[in-house]
């Protein structure tokens, strides 16, 4: 069985109730999480150099073995899709504020999931009078009239740049003079499930490299594009665990690679 | 005086009307076009103003607006060359090459969808938002130094009062959602209805065109020829819709400039319609661009890839263009994505000559010092 650890809830307004011990608990509802998101570590020479590395995620839950679903609430996320930018560019490691239900403890946690970019709902807005997260410039995808979900911009050892960006494609507008109202064709949202094992806070760990060497592999500097555009992108989309023919998730969204969770005791910190 | 006579009298034919005086609210500006020629549409939650036009027309001369300070809007649409730049592809502020030949602005009130093959990007708002802050290439490069650029302009005369003029009583109105909207504005003010071929065709001036160019007129609407069929309408664009007609459905075409491995597909830096819809039948389609100014923005295709005119009609006379050499080799002509009206034609030479004399016909030379258009700063 897996218990995952709360951190005390230093903003609430609302004590403990007496007959709950635990002191993370801040209410009889919520609870403290502890979250952060780590960049995997990469040593040696010749390593690319990470210049850009940013990705929204919203939706967020935590999984219990009997199949309860418990949503995560950020702190700092916008509204009620929750949607946070989590900005790696200049930080190995960044916390994520949260809460979850106080019924997380006495659950037998087996996952966290979440989606990997901006919801359609909110993807194909006006980005220049949007709110915060949404309003990051070098995160809107014109191109393709919605939002890079997962921006990685790197130098390569040769000096060269390499950029990976994920987002919907192959959107349609109903009407010539509306943005899409329909789901784009390739909408590159993905679910991610992340197993669990440990007994700390939670850390998901992003690992960038596996993306750079796909399209090293194909000797491709720029993917910008949907999964079936070219080879190092369907390469590079694979790693999410999309399909580059069905455009969906492969399986049950667990085989992707570049999302790992830990427990804070197992990181590398 | 009537609206005929005042065109003929005038080299200039535009005139801008407003009622709003300095110490009233900025009112909808109306566009008095030569010949009655339908409006373009303009979008409702951005209504053209005065105020929004003279500050825009400012914004798209200064190089402020760029990360590095180095380049403006008109930096690659220039007055001189239509709003174009001369070159077979764009060069961004940090010296990162476009995969695309710079567009004119000429009439691009006119033109939805806009690029030169997104069906997604309509209007001029979402447009402006490629060069401002597209990272792929970078072009103006304004990502990550908007704040900066905000406080330049705030500080930088005549901008607070051409601000607050736009946006009267705004608490800051030093926003880049302003910025987009007064410098599409200004643009669609870029308007353009006065070449010999608008004097032969609206102005019913039958001496307008000599008899090359008629037969040239003649030839380019011909159904051997076929070249209305995309370079239709007043703009000679498929692209181009006002407020009497409706947008063209599909827009785009391939016009059989690449082939290669013979499997129908362009060069992986920019294969068009498909790089935003990822559908095999869209491969290498591309906007039939606006004709109006065409023998002075050289050169020519999507890419740049074809330097004169010249060559463009011979490429469309062999119905494609066949590489022989080189990595982009391939037979274009056999592109099987290719547009059902780009097939071979027999033209002789005097034949190819008319259509050049035609094309010159679309040029309007007031649209390149126009005193309304050109850059506000020289004067300050």
């Amino acid at each position: 069985m897996l218990i995952l650890a709360f951190s005390a809830w230093r903003l609430s307004l609302f004590k403990p109730l007496s007959f709950l011990t635990q002191e993370s608990v801040i209410s009889a509802e919520t609870t403290a999480l502890q979250l952060r998101f780590d960049t995997v570590r990469r040593t040696g020479t010749g390593a690319p150099v990470i210049k850009d590395l940013r990705f929204y995620v919203h939706d967020l839950q935590l999984l219990a073995s009997d199949g309860q679903v418990f949503p995560i609430h950020l702190d700092n996320a916008d509204g009620e899709h929750g949607i946070a930018l989590i900005d790696m560019s200049r930080q190995r490691s960044v916390p994520l504020p949260a809460r979850v239900s106080s019924a997380t403890l006495s659950a037998d946690i087996n996952a966290v999931a979440f989606k990997l970019g901006v919801p359609f709902a909110l993807n194909h807005a006006n980005p220049l009078t949007a709110r915060t997260p949404l309003n990051e410039s070098a995160m809107y995808w014109v191109w393709q009239q919605g939002y890079k979900f997962f921006k990685l911009d790197s130098t390569s050892a040769s000096g060269e740049g390499v950029s990976f960006h994920l987002g919907s494609a192959g959107c349609e507008s109903e009407s010539a003079l509306r943005p899409p109202i329909v789901e784009c064709r390739y909408p590159n949202r993905v679910s991610i499930v992340l197993g669990l094992s440990g007994s700390e806070g939670l850390v998901i760990q992003v690992n960038p490299w596996v993306v750079l060497q796909a399209m090293q592999n194909h000797n491709m500097n720029l993917c910008s594009a949907a999964a079936n555009f070219t080879d190092a992108c369907a390469a590079a989309l694979s790693l999410f665990g999309i399909d580059p023919v069905s455009d969906r998730c492969v399986g049950d969204c667990r085989i992707q690679q570049v999302f790992t969770a830990k427990i804070m005791a197992d990181a590398d910190e | 005086m009537s609206k005929r006579l005042s065109c003929k009298a005038l080299s200039c034919l535009l005139f801008l009307i407003n009622a709003a005086c300095s110490d009233k609210p900025p009112q909808k500006m109306s566009i008095l076009l030569p010949f009655d020629l339908p409006q373009a549409v303009i979008p409702q939650d951005n209504p053209l103003t005065k105020e929004k036009v003279r500050l825009g027309r400012y914004l798209f001369y200064d190089k402020r607006l760029s990360g590095n300070g180095s380049m403006s809007c008109a930096s690659c649409h220039q007055p001189a060359l239509a709003f174009t730049d001369g070159k077979r592809v764009a060069v961004g502020s940090t010296g990162e090459l476009h995969s695309r030949n710079t567009p004119t602005l000429v009439n691009v009130a006119y033109m939805h969808p806009l690029t030169w093959s997104s069906p997604l990007i309509q209007e001029l708002e979402q447009q402006i938002l490629i060069p401002l802050f597209s990272d792929t290439p970078v072009e103006m490069g304004v990502s990550e130094h908007e704040h900066t650029i905000l406080e330049a302009l705030r500080t930088q005369e005549p901008y607070p009062a051409l601000f607050e003029a736009a946006w009267p009583g705004q608490e800051d109105a030093f926003d880049f959602n302003n910025i987009v909207m007064a410098i599409a504005s200004f643009v669609r003010s870029i308007l353009s209805f006065n070449s010999d071929f608008d004097l032969y065709a609206y102005g019913a001036q039958d001496t307008a065109l000599s008899d090359s160019q008629l037969r040239g007129l003649n030839l380019f609407m011909s159904e051997k020829l076929e070249c209305h069929h995309c370079h239709g309408g007043i703009n000679f664009s498929q692209s181009s819709t006002h407020a009497l007609n409706n947008a063209s459905d599909k827009p785009f075409h391939n016009t059989g400039l690449y082939n290669l491995h013979n499997t129908g597909d362009y060069p992986e830096v920019d294969r068009g319609l498909f790089d935003v819809t990822g559908l095999q039948e869209d491969m290498g389609k591309f906007k039939a661009p606006s004709l109006r100014n065409v023998a002075l923005t050289a050169p020519y295709m999507h890419d740049g890839s074809v330097d004169s005119l010249r060559e463009v009609l011979d490429i469309y006379a062999a119905g494609g263009r066949d590489m022989r050499a080189g990595v982009y080799a391939g037979d274009g002509r056999l592109n099987p994505h290719k547009s059902v009206f780009v097939r071979p034609l027999q033209l002789s030479e005097t034949d190819i000559e008319d259509l050049l004399q035609f094309l010159h016909a679309l040029t309007d030379k007031s649209i390149l010092m126009n005193e309304n258009l050109g850059d506000p700063w020289l004067n300050n």
